[in-house]
């Protein structure tokens, strides 16, 4: 059976780009354009791996890392972060939040891929 | 909107991101030392390269990429923000627009590329990368992070990757279970030692535990190499937080330490530990709905006996057998 995604972004072409990747690979996708609508949804369900920014309106990345973990729901579910290789304090505080681990951005179909295979072993 | 077109939604957004580098980099000749004002250029310019690379600018990522680079030096010092630079930099924006809409002469791109080499100053020093070396033999032991099995991470994806760098031999590290009403489910109390042969590098190693290499004890020992005597034991640099004095007992204590298991029991194991992980998140989960049942039981008992305190009320609960 394919592995759920949650793809939590408010650029809705970064969304495409990963949704258009993670398809492509025979993942099923579900996208949320922030914090708030991520956490809503990853209640309603347990996804097999949810990948999120971090600076979003509403509700940003390391507020719904800490809200989901929050849920005994979703202990165990992999969350991965999309950061830029300056941002060395946002990885420390989305680790510390409970974040598995990080996607570098600008990234290319092939390494989300990478990633996510890393993470979910398969 | 740009609907289902990826290209047309990036086109957008460049846009967006390219006025907030001119922004940043107006503000930045007026204040040349900012170093919010470098990083936000650097940052919109590392957005528009890697972004235009994603959705098939190529044009766009190639020629931002040397605008890129000089800002990065000036991020990390080395290179001082200068106003010529700063203004090559304006002017090449306008360059990088017109290849966002894909209407600029690529090749009149060179013409600011020229000026940006002649307002940088210094050299990037380049960077060696480990050549892997042919028949490594390494040993890796390591316990992973306090937590992890909450937070996400797979024990036993990871032992696959170890498995997929050469040929690889797993020994379980079991000491450190403790007995099962001690037992905190969402930790790994199993450790592992690794043989690992083959054209491995540590850089090839240290990937496989790219997010938690910081926070776990890990110890990553070459021992033996096809140029190297197979009884020369060569330690190099350590990672990780296991100490000397650990080395230096392992060798001598590793038969009473460790037990060697097959890989598929293994595994069996690593499920097990699992489905423990699953069963605690259900009992908490089922353990808060008790908690609003019996909070609403209580709710219903006091209002049942506030209301029977009430004189109207007493009158109804004498027993029918007085009457």
């Amino acid at each position: 059976m394919s592995a759920s995604i949650l793809t939590v972004d408010d650029s809705a072409s970064v969304r495409m780009a990963m949704r258009i990747a993670l398809t492509g690979a025979g993942y099923k996708v579900t996208e949320a354009s922030d914090g708030s609508e991520g956490v809503a949804k990853a209640s309603g369900t347990r996804f097999d791996m949810i990948i999120t920014d971090l600076n979003m309106p509403r509700m940003d990345g390391l507020t719904m890392i800490r809200e989901l973990r929050k849920m005994p729901s979703q202990s165990g579910i992999p969350i991965i972060f999309v950061t830029t290789e300056s941002d060395e304090s946002l990885k420390a505080q989305a680790k510390a939040a409970g974040a598995t681990g990080w996607l570098i951005k600008p990234f290319q179909p092939d390494q989300i891929i990478r990633i996510v295979q890393k993470v979910l072993g398969r | 909107m740009s609907g289902d077109n990826p290209a047309a939604t990036f086109r957008l957004e460049a846009l967006d991101v390219m006025d907030e580098v001119e922004r940043a980099l107006l503000d930045l000749g007026r204040r040349l030392g900012d170093a919010q004002l470098i990083d936000a250029v650097f940052r919109g310019l590392h957005t528009v390269k890697g972004s235009g690379a994603m959705f098939g600018f190529d044009d766009l990522a190639d020629f931002t990429h040397h605008c890129e680079s000089a800002f990065d030096k000036v991020r990390k010092g080395l290179v001082p923000a200068t106003g010529e630079l700063v203004s090559v930099i304006l002017a090449a924006c306008d360059h990088m627009r017109g290849l966002i809409a894909a209407e600029a002469d690529v090749a009149a791109g060179q013409v600011f590329l020229d000026g940006l080499s002649a307002a940088l100053a210094g050299a990037q020093g380049v960077t060696p990368v480990a050549a892997p070396s042919a028949g490594a033999h390494w040993r890796i032991r390591y316990f992973l992070p306090s937590g992890c099995l909450a937070n996400g991470i797979n024990p036993l994806a990871l032992l696959a990757e170890l498995r997929e760098l050469g040929d690889c031999q797993i020994t379980a590290l079991t000491d450190a279970i403790p007995p099962l009403a001690e037992l905190e489910p969402t930790d790994c109390h199993i450790g592992w030692e690794v043989e690992l042969s083959g054209a491995i590098t540590r850089e090839d190693i240290e990937d496989v535990f790219l997010f938690v290499l910081d926070d776990m004890e890990i110890t990553i020992e070459q021992i033996a190499s096809e140029s190297t005597p197979a009884n020369d034991h060569l330690p190099t640099a350590e990672t990780g937080a296991i100490a000397e004095a650990d080395r230096a007992t392992k060798n001598t204590a590793r038969v009473s330490e460790t037990v060697r298991v097959p890989a598929d029991r293994l595994d069996d194991l690593m499920n097990r530990v699992g489905e423990l992980v699953i069963a605690q998140s259900r009992l908490s989960q089922l353990a808060e709905d008790m908690s609003m049942i019996f909070k609403g039981c209580s709710g219903c008992w006091a209002s049942m006996a506030s209301t029977s305190k009430s004189p109207g009320h007493g009158v109804s609960l004498v027993s029918l057998s007085i009457i």
